[in-house]
Parts: C-alpha cells; sequence; structure tokens
C-alpha cells in the first residue's frame, strides 16, 4: 500500500472520482489533491508522496525530469499521466505509466498496482551490522570515523543510517540513543554527550 | 490530507468549523478570540477583533489542511506576523510546559534510568525549540516588522537566510512519539503515557501550520518586497 498519492487536476469530478477509486481499493492510506503544481510546496515539504497522478494540462513544463528536479521529487517515484484528450507522444512517454479516464476500474487498478514498491522495512529488526553501526555513531563518532573503523566506505555508513532511521522510526541521535538503550544495543556509560 | 477546501471562506460559521476541525481552536487562542461566537462568520469575528478578515480566513484554512489563497497585503501580513508571535509565546509558555510536566510524571512510573532518558531528551527539545524561537523573535520578525513599515531593509540580514536557517523542529517530537508508542516498555499505569501523545501530536500539527504559514506565505511575502525595494 502506498503511504500519499498526490492528484494534480483541475476538474473536481476527476479528482474526486479517482479519490474514490483509490480510497475503495486500499491503494494508499493517504490522498493529496492539487489543483496545480504551484500548490506542491505549501503541501509538501520533507515527506513526498509515493506517487504523482497529474493531467499533461497541469505542467507547465514538458520535461519531466527537470519538473522531478524543481519539485524534487525522486526518480524512482512513479508519476503517472491522467489523460483525457489527445497528447503528442512525446508528452506521454516521459510518464511511468498513463490512464485514461476511458479505462475500467481493474485497468486503472492494475496500472497503479504495478508500480507498487516493495514494502517499505519499518518495524524490522536492525541486522548486526547496523546495530554496530548505530553503537559507534552514539559513542560520537561522525560518518567518516565509523568507516575508518569498520574499513567500510563513508557511503555505506550512511546506508546504514538511513536504514537505521526508517527501520526504528527514530530520526535524531538522541532519540536513537534512548532506543539502543531500552534494546540493550549500548548501555548509557558508552554514549558520548549527544547535543545534536 | 491537503485538498482544496471551497467550504471554508470569509462567510462560512466559526462554530461549525470548528466542530469539523478542532485545531482550529488553537488559531482562536493564538488570535486572542473568545468562545461564545453564536452564529457569528469568519468575516464577522474578524471584524469584531480587529484582525485583517483575509489573515483569518487564511490561516482557518491552514489549520484545516486546506491550501489557502497566499496573495496578502501588508496589513495582511501584519496580522499575520503578530499571530505567529502570539503562537510562539502559547508554545513557549504554556503547551510546551504542560508536556514537560506529563513528562516528568511519566518518568516517575517507569524505570529510573528510562525516565531520566526521557527526561533529558525532551530537556534538549526544549532548548532546540527556545533557540529557534529566540532567533525568530529577536531577528526575523523584528527584520520583518520593520521592513513592513518602513519600506527599508536593514542591512545586516535578508530573508534568504532565514530561509536557509529554518530548520524542522519537528523531528524530536516525532522521535518522541515513537519511543513513547513502541519502545518504552508497557507500564502498568499509563494515563500519562496516553495524554502526553494527545499532546505531543496536537503540538506536531500546531507547528506543522505554524511552519507553513512562515514558509509558504510570509517569507514569499518578504521576499518580494526586498526585490521591489532595490
Amino acid at each position: 500500500m502506498y503511504r500519499t498519492i498526490a492528484i494534480i487536476e483541475k476538474s473536481n469530478i476527476i479528482k474526486e472520482g479517482l479519490t474514490h477509486l483509490l480510497k475503495a481499493h486500499n491503494i494508499c492510506s493517504q490522498i493529496a489533491k492539487l489543483d496545480s503544481i504551484d500548490d506542491w510546496f505549501f503541501v509538501f515539504k520533507d515527506e513526498k508522496p509515493d506517487m504523482i497522478i497529474i493531467n499533461p494540462d497541469r505542467l507547465k513544463d514538458t520535461d519531466l525530469d527537470k519538473i522531478r528536479l524543481k519539485l524534487e521529487i525522486p526518480d524512482k517515484t512513479p508519476v503517472i499521466g491522467l489523460l483525457y484528450q489527445y497528447f503528442d507522444r512525446e508528452i506521454y512517454n516521459m510518464f511511468t505509466s498513463t490512464i485514461y479516464i476511458t479505462d475500467t476500474e481493474d485497468i486503472i487498478l492494475g496500472k497503479l498496482r504495478n508500480k507498487q514498491k516493495k514494502e517499505q522495512n519499518t518495524g524490522e529488526k536492525l541486522t548486526g551490522r547496523e546495530k554496530v553501526v548505530l553503537k559507534l555513531l552514539l559513542k560520537g563518532m561522525a560518518n567518516k570515523e565509523v568507516a575508518d573503523k569498520l574499513k567500510i566506505s563513508p557511503h555505506t555508513v550512511i546506508t546504514h543510517r538511513k536504514n537505521i532511521v526508517e527501520k526504528t522510526g527514530i530520526r535524531s541521535l538522541s532519540g536513537l540513543a534512548i532506543y539502543a538503550i531500552l534494546n540493550n544495543i549500548t548501555n548509557i556509560d558508552e554514549i558520548s554527550d549527544l547535543e545534536k | 490530507m491537503y485538498e482544496i477546501d471551497t467550504n471554508i471562506s470569509g462567510a462560512s460559521r466559526l462554530t461549525n468549523i470548528i466542530i469539523e476541525h478542532p485545531n482550529v481552536l488553537n488559531v482562536l487562542e493564538y488570535f486572542n478570540i473568545p468562545l461564545g461566537l453564536g452564529d457569528k462568520t469568519v468575516a464577522e469575528v474578524a471584524e469584531e477583533y480587529n484582525i485583517a478578515p483575509n489573515t483569518l480566513e487564511v490561516v482557518i484554512k491552514v489549520y484545516c489542511r486546506t491550501i489557502p489563497s497566499r496573495i496578502l497585503n501588508k496589513e495582511e501580513i501584519h496580522d499575520l506576523l503578530m499571530f505567529l508571535q502570539t503562537s510562539h509565546d502559547n508554545f513557549k509558555l504554556v503547551k510546551i510546559p504542560e508536556l514537560k510536566n506529563l513528562i516528568e510524571n511519566f518518568s516517575r512510573e517507569i524505570p529510573v534510568k528510562y525516565g531520566k532518558m526521557l527526561v533529558a531528551f525532551f530537556d534538549e527539545y526544549i532548548q532546540e525549540i527556545d533557540e529557534h524561537f529566540m532567533y525568530e523573535d529577536k531577528k526575523v520578525f523584528p527584520y520583518i516588522a520593520n521592513i513592513l513599515h518602513n519600506n527599508k531593509e536593514t542591512k545586516d540580514f535578508k530573508i534568504r537566510e532565514f530561509e536557509r536557517n529554518h530548520t524542522d523542529i519537528g523531528h524530536k517530537l516525532f522521535d518522541l512519539k515513537n519511543i513513547l508508542i513502541k519502545y518504552i516498555p508497557p507500564t502498568v499505569v499509563s494515563e500519562y503515557r496516553k495524554q502526553i501523545l494527545n499532546k505531543l501530536i496536537s503540538l506536531e500539527r500546531d507547528l506543522m501550520y505554524h511552519t507553513q504559514l512562515e514558509d509558504n506565505i510570509l517569507v514569499p511575502f518578504v521576499k518580494n518586497m526586498e526585490i521591489n525595494i532595490k
């Protein structure tokens, strides 16, 4: 299931119809309905939607890559074209997929479900390696120092960090310190005075 | 989630909005509008309490998770600034101390070592948020007030600086929520934990709307003024 899908479309009838469809079939838990791209940053700051369904006439640029860059949409986020009129092939080729308003429910759902990313790893236990990384970070070591100590690349450390945050649902180091103590990954004496 | 809601306007009855969106109670609090609203509309209430009607409407819309018009004039921005300032005071003097108090009570119900960590974590958060508000109260808001009144910039500050420094103050609250829900082991008496969570979630939302008003309405307006002054 997606967390958030953004629908960018002018017509309320279409917007509501699509919303109804997505809700009835549990495709996502949240739907953000926007009239235009101008509202984008108002609605999405840190957390971006997992999928975007947009009417091409709402795009101000025909280069989707530029739009992704401007709106800070990751490459892996599917952008689905919502079509109800003729558009140049070039335009609909740029979308991950397209749906037509004349499509049947099954076709639309099939197209949207296909694009679903694999389940998020929220709630999974930390691996042994992640625990070691966390322990070192809590000692006050920087990414680079952890990398040197474990003889891995700083990039790998960052990936571990990302996974730790995703799995635990905790973003700050001081929050992670509490997590680590509660889960016996480390103990209080091993934690440096974490300010930030 | 956000959507275009055409149902809220200056002509809507404020009571109806509150029943549908209880978050708006915070808006009344920060604008100093007492309850006992009768059947007054948003516009009527604004007039009675000397608030630019458009400002009240925009703030209410944001607190109802709908997308407002973002075109305000100087007087309206001025009232928005006042709103943001009184919100800060309320966060600092009411909402956060309330939470702190509850966390201290809860910390006595769990093993001492966990309790201490929890209190320390929240203290750290208080320090962080105090610094954040202090910067805005002492530096950013006076700058904006000055530019609004005198139509002149101050040399040593530009709104871009604020934009760059405007950190997310929600992270730690988000963490605390997860720690309380998922990780602190079950306790026998848990009334406090529930109360903390309720307040936490409501504060988190409140801060989110607050930040939205700053980032999406206040900052773009000031940026525009800076350009026009040159």
